[in-house]
This record gives C-alpha cells, structure tokens and sequence, in this order.
C-alpha cells in the first residue's frame, strides 16, 4: 500500500547550467550550483536574478561592452592544495586625494570549501587572498587604531570609501554598479584584516575579511596563466618584509656571535709568540744595508712588521727599498717604507701630516733564514743649511732605524669579525626601517600626509 | 637565502678567517712583489731587486 | 530513536518520527506534519526547498568534537542577502544541535539555557550592530541583526516549522572563533530568546558523508 519512496533530492550529481542572457542573447555560464544570489552577464553587464522556480529573472539591462580583467572568469587555480573556480568578477576603487586606486577583486568558488576572495591592485601590482573571518576582532586602542583577532594585533593602515566600477559574472549578494561601502584595513603583514559595513532595510551586516598578502608569482603559477603577472610596484600593505624574517633569532645569535669572537680573538691573540728580531738604530745614509736573519719557525707561515724611521725629521722625507729574501727559497719579497713629515701655518692654522716613522706589515711570511737587504733614501735639501730652526724650515734626516717585530697581531681580522657580527644586524635594522616606511607611505599615517 | 642565513654564513666565514688566517695574516695583508732572486753571475751574490713598490698613501716625497 | 507507526494525514505515507522532533516533512506528499503527543496534526504544503548549492545532504552522518551526528532535518530561511539552510543534528548521546550553512561558511550550534541570557541582552529592535555582549564571561560582539521568512524544509524538525513564519534572530562572534545566537522567536520585544552557542567550522573537519556530487569538482 505504501507508494515507492520518492527520489531524495539532490542526490544526483548537481551540473554546471548554461543560460541566455535576457538582455542581449549571449551566453551565460553558471558554475555556482545554485549558490549565486545575483548574476552579472559578462557581454553587457545587465543583472539577473533567480527565482524561486529556478529561472533568472533579468534585472536590470545595462549594455557596456566586456572588460578583460587580469585572469579570465572561470579560470581554475590551484592555492595550498585548494581547487578554486573564479566565478565572479569585481572592479572597485577609492580615489584618496584626488588620485583613483582601482583594484580588481575576483571571487573564488569551491563548493566544498565555499568562497574566497583574490584582490590584485592595479596601482601597485601587488595580491592578496582574502577569506570571511570566522568571529569578530577586538578595538584595542582606540587612538592608534589596532585590533586584534586570535592573539594577532593589526593595526589600522587605511580607510576608504571603495566604489564598483565593473562586475562580471555570479555573486552571493546583490552587487552593483556604484555601490558604495566604507572599508578598513588593519595590517599585520604578511596577515591583514578588512572591515566592511553594509546596511538595509531588514538587518545590518558587518564584514570582516582576513587577508594574507600572495605572491603574484604565485597566483601566475596556480592559474596557469601564460607569460609573467603585472608588474609590481613600491611595497605591498601586507608584503612581508625580508629584513624582519627571523629577526629574534637574527639578534640572539649576535649575542652567541659576540661571545664566539671574543674567545677566538684571545685565543689567536695568546697563540702568538711576538718577538723583535731586528732593532738597528743610527744607521747612516751613504750606503745599502744588508743583514742575515731567523724569522720564526721554518716553514710556518708568520705575519711580520718592519718600521723604518728617520731622524731628524721635518718638512722632509726618507725612503727604504726593502728586499727580504728566504735563503732557502730564494723567494724575495719586495717593498717599500717610507717616513715624511710635513707641517706648517697656513693663515693663522697649524697643520701637520706624516710621521717619522713608516711601517709595513707583510703576511705569509713563511719562517726560515733571511736575508735583508736595504736601500735607503732621503730628502737632501736642506743638508748643511745653517737655518734650521726657522718655522717651515726643512730638516733632513741624518740617520735612520730599522726595526723588524715577527708574529705581529693583526688586528684587522678581530675588528673585521666583530664589524661583520655586530653590523650586519644593524644593517638590518636599518634596512628593515626603510622597508616599512616605505610601505606606511601608501598609508593614511604617511609623514607629512 | 634570506637575510639571516646571510649573516650566519658572513659571520661564519669571518670568524674562521680569524681562527685559520688570524696568525699568519695571508689574506688581509697587502702582497708585495715576489718572486725568485737574481743572482749575479759573476760572485753569486743576490741582486738587489730595485722595484718600487708602494705602501700606504700620503705624500711621496716633498710637498 | 526508534521510528514510530506514524502516517502523513494527508497521503497515508509512514511519517517517521525521530528523537525530539516535533514536525516533519512528508517525503511523498510535502505536507508539514506536526505531532503533539500521541496527536499529529497537518499545518500546511511547505515551499519547494531551493537549491543553494550546499552540499550537505539530508540524513548524513558526521562528527563534531568527537561526537558522532547525524542529519535529521534542514530548515531553509531566507532574507533579502539570500537564503541559507540550517540542518538539524540529532548525536549519539541524545542532544541535539544546529549546523548552519551559509554561503560556504558552516557553523555548529548547541542550544544552552535561557536564562545565561535572559533580561541581559536587549530585545530585538533594542539590538545595536558592533556592540559588545558579554555571554558567560565571553565577549561577542553583534554582527548580524535579520527577520528571516521560512521558505522550506525537509525531514524532521524541533518545531513546528510553519509556512509563513518570521525568524527574528542575531549573530554574535568572539575575539577567538565563538559564535552564538539569539533566537527570538517571532516577537521582537521581549528580551528572553534561545540561546545558542558554537564555534564556526570547516566542513572537512566534520567529515560529512555522503557529501553531494558537483560535476567537474573532486570532494
């Protein structure tokens, strides 16, 4: 007696329609399975609506022509593992002092996993992805603007009155040309929250939207789109920035660094033995000079310094060519020193410049046998001048010294180390600042906005 | 490669230039001329080079 | 839960009520069926249920908070942004609850005593978008004020769920993912509605099945 058991609905496997747009005959796609509330035909712009008994009813006619946007309705792409459909297609934008910021907002459609939103601004190039927040975030301050949602703080980065200026395809409301919302960004970057407050006759809705900036490489690669995406410019709102990645573990390790080099540095520095091999002094200018020496330990690489200097010494100079030669090698090396000093009143100012003393620091210097020999020279000018102690006059030198010290400290290694492991975090630092002004430039607190 | 595996890659090398080059200073020193010596064929005695070679700025004699 | 010898006064079929529903929806003839006591009573055609494209299915079977439910019944409402379906679960352990299911954002409701709201928060018309409640210590705050109209149903229900009637209800969201809601019913004077209490989901996390089929999209 009991009839057969109706079909259950929707049981069947729900397909994607097809329509003919009322207004100007094209064809409409409908990939939202019944999600939509209004749709926009792509061709002309007019509006429909569906009705109860599942037919779109038309709206309102418009006749502008398609606009192509920067990925096409009904691409698919791929984000973290996610199949997106992008089933609607939206143009707003806010003009902020005189200057129109237009964006591109397209919805995204899973019917699993709902909808999201992918925003591409055209001024700055730059994508975020943008999903409905799941609760409502808390004003903190309300001078600085920040809110904070789930333990995160935003802070308040821009308000804007945005306009649609283009729609194309299905939306879950009642989109329109010309409709008009106030919206608020609050950033965190890379995360960012948006606020949107709609109103109407029979409730009032406040939209809260969690973005998180994207790479435009990204969405590129998840719609397979050909060639390279737009070009951006200037920083993103919600771009990351590269400098502050990592920036506790940046500054805790130069702690760990500082302690490194300080032992390192007195354990290179304990490990030398320094000792003066050469000390000569009054040496005369006539002739070159030539001396047999031990540096270090044969065949052990050591770092070595050779002063020269002259006496008596002003407004004059001396030089020595220098040759060391490794006696087991019979490897030389070649240089020269020299010591000049000049000084003097010019216009009621005393300057001076030079030493009489000039030192050379060689390296590598591998231990074994020398042999030294030296060529000296000197500034001859005032030899026998009875005048001598006349302000501005020359003095030349009459002797000379020489020392040789090997196993020196160079200190240049230790001061490099510690210039790297405290500078580059401060480097850092200063370019992270940069970053972010730069990035709070396009903001409402811009200095001097 | 980020800024912080930047730093820890510098600091690393900077710090094992200081433990392995710290001492004999090959790296950071300026190298002179070198090469092999000319002997005087005659007595055996090594020839004085005579290259000028320049250390440091400043003046190079008189003023 | 045991099915009782009920049939639809208006076509004869077996009207299987279950658990704590009150009326149900004739799967042959789409009749409103309402059982008080041993009495059940007809009140009326419902509307034809309009596809929004939600794939839950009537009569499936999922899990919350480790709690296995199944799906005994779908209210669909509507308003002027649209129209949505909350469905009817009936757990294991005999409670009941609410998952609603609104333009691809799913929540889970349970309802909770009245009187952790009674006389604390205003009446209907009293209720102010982007204010603060505090429910149980927990800040909401008010982000949707509607008078939602019934448009259709399907298997069983908690009440007697009438053509024509008025949903006038608000949605509340906490700083952490709570979500809860006032139902007041059809009269918007009165400060003594339902509560409710959740937290919004992802549908994967519920484990649905069966899930409805779309062409061209994988599950």
């Amino acid at each position: 007696m009991t009839p057969e058991a109706p079909k259950k609905l929707f049981r069947e496997e729900a397909q994607a329609e097809s329509v003919k747009c009322a207004s100007c005959g094209g064809p409409i796609a409908l990939h939202s399975f019944g999600a939509m509330q209004r749709v926009i035909c792509p061709h002309c712009g007019s509006a429909l609506e569906p009705t109860h008994s599942g037919a779109l009813a038309l709206l309102e006619t418009a006749s502008r022509k398609h606009q192509p946007s920067v990925l096409p309705l009904h691409a698919r792409g791929t984000l973290e593992g996610i199949e997106w459909e992008i089933i609607g297609i939206c143009w707003r934008r806010c003009v902020v002092d005189g200057i129109a910021y237009p964006w591109q907002e397209f919805l995204l459609f899973n019917p699993y996993r709902g909808f999201r939103w992918l925003i591409h601004s055209n001024s700055d190039g730059h994508w975020t992805l943008g999903a409905n927040l799941d609760g409502a975030p808390e004003i903190l301050d309300t001078s600085h603007h920040t809110v904070r949602f789930k333990d995160r703080r935003y802070r308040h980065f821009q308000r804007a009155n945005a306009v649609v200026t283009y729609v194309e395809g299905e939306f879950t409301w009642e989109v329109h040309v010309g409709d008009t919302a106030e919206a608020n960004d609050f950033v965190a970057p890379p995360h960012g929250l948006s606020t949107e407050q709609s109103s109407g006759p029979d409730g009032a809705e406040l939209n809260f939207t969690l973005q998180q900036h994207i790479e435009a490489s990204t969405v590129w690669k998840a719609f397979a789109q050909p060639g390279k995406p737009p070009r951006t410019r200037g920083i993103g709102a919600l771009q990351p920035n590269p400098w502050r990645r990592h920036r506790r573990q940046i500054w805790l390790s130069m702690l760990v660094l500082f302690g490194l080099w300080w032992v390192l540095s007195d354990h290179v520095a304990a490990s030398l033995h320094t000792r003066t091999v050469l000390d000569e002094q009054n040496l005369g200018f006539d002739e070159p000079l030539s001396r047999t020496l031990t540096i270090g330990r044969t065949g052990e690489p050591t770092a070595i310094e050779f002063i020269f200097s002259a006496d008596p010494l002003d407004n004059a100079w001396a030089y020595a060519d220098v040759m060391l030669v490794n006696l087991a090698t019979e490897e030389a090396v070649g240089f020269g020193v020299e010591a000049s000093y000049y000084h003097g009143v010019d216009g009621g100012e005393s300057w001076s410049e030079g030493s009489s003393r000039g030192a050379v620091t060689l390296g590598n210097v591998i231990g074994g046998e020398y042999l030294l020999q030296l060529q000296p020279q000197r500034d001859t000018s005032s030899l026998g001048d009875a005048s001598i102690f006349a302000l501005g006059a020359t003095r030349s030198p009459t002797s000379f010294g020489i020392t040789l010290i090997e196993d020196v400290h160079l200190t240049r290694y230790s001061v490099l180390a510690l210039l790297v492991i405290l500078g580059l975090p401060m480097f850092g630092s200063l370019m992270g600042w940069i970053f972010e002004r730069r990035r709070w430039k396009n903001s409402d607190y811009a200095p001097g906005s | 490669m980020n800024f912080r595996n930047v730093y820890w890659i510098c600091a690393g090398l900077v710090l094992l230039l200081l433990v392995f080059d710290g001492a004999a200073g090959s790296l950071l020193t300026f190298a002179p001329d070198r090469g092999k010596v000319a002997r005087d064929p005659a007595s055996g005695t090594i020839r004085s080079h005579g290259t000028f070679v320049w250390f440091g700025g400043g003046y190079q004699g008189g003023k | 839960m045991q099915p009782s010898p009920v049939q639809c006064p208006e076509c004869g079929a077996p009207a299987p009520f279950r658990g704590a529903a009150i009326s149900l929806v004739c799967e042959y003839c789409g009749s409103t069926v309402v059982r008080t006591g041993v009495n059940v009573e007809l009140i009326g055609k419902v509307s034809a249920l309009l596809d929004t494209g939600s794939p839950i299915l009537l009569d499936s079977r999922g899990t919350f908070d480790n709690l296995p439910f199944e799906i005994v019944g779908r209210l669909q409402l509507q308003h002027r942004s649209g129209t949505w379906n909350e469905w009817f679960l009936n757990f294991n352990d005999g409670t009941i609850g609410w998952l609603a299911d609104a333009q691809g954002s799913y929540s889970v409701l349970r309802p909770r005593e009245k009187s952790i709201v009674a006389g604390k928060v205003p009446t209907f018309r009293g209720l102010d978008l982007g204010k603060t409640i505090v429910i149980q210590g927990v800040p909401h705050v008010l982000v949707e004020r509607r008078a939602a109209a019934y448009q259709g149903a399907e298997g069983v229900l908690p009440f007697a769920a009438e053509p024509g009637i008025q949903f006038l209800s608000a949605d509340l969201r906490g700083h952490n993912g709570e979500f809860a809601s006032l139902d007041y019913g059809e009269a918007g004077d009165h400060q003594n509605p339902t509560l409710y209490m959740g937290r919004a989901v992802d549908l994967g996390a519920l484990g649905l099945s069966p899930l409805r089929r779309f062409a061209g999209w994988r599950t």
